[in-house]
């Protein structure tokens, strides 16, 4: 791997050989409500077949799984069952936004559905369709696939949980891997208006990409906490 | 091809239609063939009988309660505010029926039928959720499509659609402020 | 002792949560509750334009799309008034009862699948995949098609359409000889299915069944027979008729009506007219591009329609079209302005789930699942 700032050598491909292991051997708990599990099933059946990327059987309790699907539209009344599912599952976790109703509500607009279940849990990727063909599906397997290989057990603040090093300090942390940017570049994005991806290493993206904001997921509170400093300050 | 939803007597009412205005004289109120469905308007009193009736007669013979449910008509600023609708299936004789009744918005009460049929339990409850009409003598009053702690009758047409009642905490999004939108 | 088979449970049928009270092993007592999916279909479509609407029927069956995208527009249609031509009622069969045996196929498969027979699911998805991508052949998607429109249908069958479908339904007959072999005459999977879940025909009717529940119990209602509408009534076909009313036979009945679906879009492909695949009757479908931007009555009719929407003439009107679960009925009401008054669907699976508490009293655990499998329950369906 190229020069990361964690430590040394040793932990370097440390930190490679378990991701690659935990990559490989996704356990998903598709939480399929609606339309969007047809597609799952499509996806993960023999024509367009799951398991070739390592993510083979469901596994339909949250206690073994890594990765959760929400797969289809979440009503306010499901929302409750889906966090205590979230809250359920072991650390390390992912979480996959599938389709257009999990990502933003959909063209659901209305007085019971969810508009996005990032307003209830934090999301890794997301899967935009509607429903996402299962090329598409494959495709954000493979986004969480090397996310999950940029992270590290062992990283510089000390915390020993992936996600949760993730969850605190993940933006900073990235783009620091990568570029000089000063704080308040990073958190108000000044620096490259039309990236939408700048965590993802070596990718090329042409200026037609459409403007969405950098981080995908939320912001942890250390990050609001910066973000309010600055926008007092200006 | 009609225009008109209501034609007054001149237009010639077809077999059960007769028949339930010579068994129930009082409580027809009226009838149309609109694009080929018979339909009857009752009052909302008589409502009961009258699905007994076309449940039991030989006539009629409706075993199949097909769907229930109800019309707001509070844009239109009509008066009475609801109507219910019932569409039966006979499948002896093979004839389809709409049975339509009125309920006001004030007394917004009607009959429950659900000792005729055992599938009206649920259509009832699910139309007292999304519109408030209270039928009497239904076991079971509760809420059906919505949650328990849902305040409101989503499906007035006063109910604002956007309304959320959100029974969880969620987390604040900034990305989603910016643009206005929830 | 209460034992609840909560909302996310791992059948991929949709979300129904099922509160059990069990002595033992078997049942007492259910309570189910729904509502999980609850999307506000209905008041959505008030919001809407006419038109608009019909991408949002896509996503109540999902797994039979076409029929409520045809039930919905034979509904405004009729509040129209307007006439079909005889090519698109054609073309509509075919992608009905393509969509009809996606239906059944995805039924059977993910019952089978819980039952214990995995093989059978993936093979009877690889068929389905087989008919999907006909299905993006013509409407451009495999699942939410949004294909048809008032007075007719958005697109037409594309050149070399009907040697492919004959292909692809010879390897979908083919998948079924094999699946039928498996399961049909399998003792395991008959002593997990036979006598499950049985309900008689009064008590089938008094809930209001439709559809292949309504049949296995051994009521021959099929709403293609009794009110038949487009072609039906040119094409032969037979209805499969069960006799006990349990699980075994809605499966044998979902099996046969697969295979009379696939005959009756062969005799559909045969008999296929030329012509037309939309009414050209004014103000109930966009006017041909040439008078758009030709001359201005083109214009401001396409203007008009697009901004106020179609305006169906004041009225109500039921239609009913025998969807992949039983009937699927549409009540529409308009007052003659382009705001949808009501929009109203009838679902059948709304009568399975209620009747779930009649059918499971008395039988143990582990019958739900083959049980509720054969209801062949669709979340988007039941909760609108």
């Amino acid at each position: 791997m190229a020069a990361a700032n964690y430590g040394d050598f040793l932990t370097t491909t440390f930190d490679n050989v378990v991701n690659w292991s935990r990559k490989f051997s996704l356990f998903q708990y598709p939480f399929v409500t609606a339309c969007c599990g047809m597609e799952y099933m499509a996806a993960a059946c023999s024509h367009y077949d799951i398991a070739r990327f390592g993510a083979e059987i469901p596994r339909f309790s949250p206690r073994q799984s890594d990765v959760l699907w929400v797969v289809g539209t979440i009503t306010h009344k499901m929302a409750p069952v889906l966090k205590t599912i979230y809250d359920q599952m072991a650390e390390p976790k992912w979480v996959i936004a599938f389709g257009a109703c999990a990502s933003s509500g959909g063209f659901y607009q209305n007085y019971s559905v969810l508009q996005g279940i990032d307003r209830l849990i934090p999301v890794d990727v997301y899967i935009a369709g509607c429903p996402p063909r299962p090329e598409a599906v494959l495709d954000g397997l493979m986004e969480l696939q090397h996310r999950i290989q940029n992270d590290g057990p062992t990283v510089e603040s000390g915390m020993l949980n992936p996600s949760m090093a993730r969850h605190r300090e993940q933006k900073l942390d990235h783009l620091s891997r990568y570029f000089e940017i000063p704080d308040k570049q990073l958190l108000e994005n000044t620096q490259n208006p039309k990236s939408n991806r700048s965590t993802k290493p070596g990718y090329v993206y042409s200026d037609e990409n459409v403007v969405v904001r950098p981080h995908m997921g939320y912001d942890s509170p250390a990050d609001q906490r910066k973000k309010e400093a600055l926008r007092e300050e200006s | 091809m009609t225009e008109t939803t209501t034609v007054p007597e001149s237009e010639t009412p077809r077999a059960l239609t007769a028949l339930l205005q010579q068994q129930f004289p009082d409580t027809l109120i009226d009838f149309h063939n609109h694009r080929g469905d018979e339909t009857v308007r009752v009052k909302r009193e008589a409502i009961v009988s009258v699905c007994q009736f076309l449940r039991d007669d030989p006539r009629c013979k409706f075993e199949l309660m097909v769907d229930l449910t109800a019309v707001d008509y509070f844009e239109q600023h009509r008066e009475p505010r609801f109507e219910m609708v019932y569409h039966f299936k006979s499948l002896t004789h093979g004839h389809r029926l709409r049975v339509k009744t009125p309920v006001p918005e004030d007394d917004c009460r009607v009959d429950s039928i659900h000792e005729l049929w055992e599938a009206v339990n649920w259509y009832e409850r699910e139309c007292w959720d999304m519109f408030g009409i209270e039928f009497t003598g239904h076991p079971n009053l509760t809420r059906l499509l919505m949650y328990e702690q849902f305040e409101g009758h989503p499906l007035r047409k006063d109910y604002p659609m956007d309304r959320q009642q959100p029974i969880i905490e969620l987390r604040e999004i900034d990305e989603r402020n910016q643009y206005g939108r929830a | 002792m209460a034992i609840e088979v909560g909302p996310a449970h791992p059948a991929m049928h949709g979300i129904v949560r099922f509160t059990t009270y069990v002595d033992g092993e078997t049942i007492v007592d259910m309570v189910p509750e729904i509502g999980y999916l609850h999307r506000g279909f209905e008041k959505e479509s008030e919001n809407s334009k006419w038109i608009q609407v019909i991408p949002y029927t896509d996503r109540l069956n999902y797994v039979s799309p076409l029929l409520n995208n045809i039930g919905y527009s034979m509904a405004v249609e009729k509040l129209f008034g307007a006439e079909v031509p005889r090519r698109a009622e054609y073309t509509r069969v075919i992608m009905g009862e393509i969509s009809r045996i996606t239906d059944h196929l995805t039924c059977v498969g993910a019952a089978a699948m819980e039952v214990g027979a995995f093989t059978f699911f993936l093979w009877f998805i690889k068929a389905r995949e087989y008919l999907w991508e006909l299905i993006e052949q013509v409407s451009g998607a495999r699942m939410t098609t949004n294909w048809t429109r008032f007075g007719g249908n958005a697109t037409d069958l594309p050149d070399g359409f009907l040697d492919d479908l004959q292909e692809r339904l010879d390897k979908v007959k083919d998948i079924l000889d094999e699946c039928d072999k498996l399961l049909s005459k399998n003792k395991i999977f008959i002593d997990r299915v036979k006598d499950v879940g049985t309900i008689s025909k009064e008590d089938a009717l008094s809930f209001g069944f439709s559809g292949p529940m309504l049949r296995a119990c051994g009521v021959p209602f099929d709403v293609r027979r009794s009110d038949p509408h487009s072609v039906y009534d040119e094409l032969d076909f037979e209805i499969p008729v069960g006799t006990v009313g349990d699980c075994f036979d809605r499966y044998l009945v979902r099996m046969e009506e697969m295979r009379q679906s696939i005959s009756i879009i062969e005799q559909a492909a045969d008999k296929m007219p030329y012509g037309p695949i939309m009414t050209d009757q004014r103000w109930v479908d966009y006017p041909d591009k040439k008078e758009v931007y030709g001359n201005i009555e083109g214009l401001i009719e396409h203007f008009k329609m697009v901004m106020e929407g179609h305006q169906p003439p004041k009225g109500e009107a039921y239609v009913a079209v025998e969807g992949g679960n039983g009937e699927v009925g549409f009540y529409v009401v308009s007052d003659g302005s382009g705001d949808p008054v009501r929009v109203r669907l009838r679902p059948p699976c709304f009568n399975y789930v209620q009747a779930m508490r009649h059918m499971t009293i008395g039988h143990y655990i582990a019958d739900i699942v083959p049980i509720f499998g054969s209801i062949n329950m669709i979340g988007g369906e039941l909760d609108r």
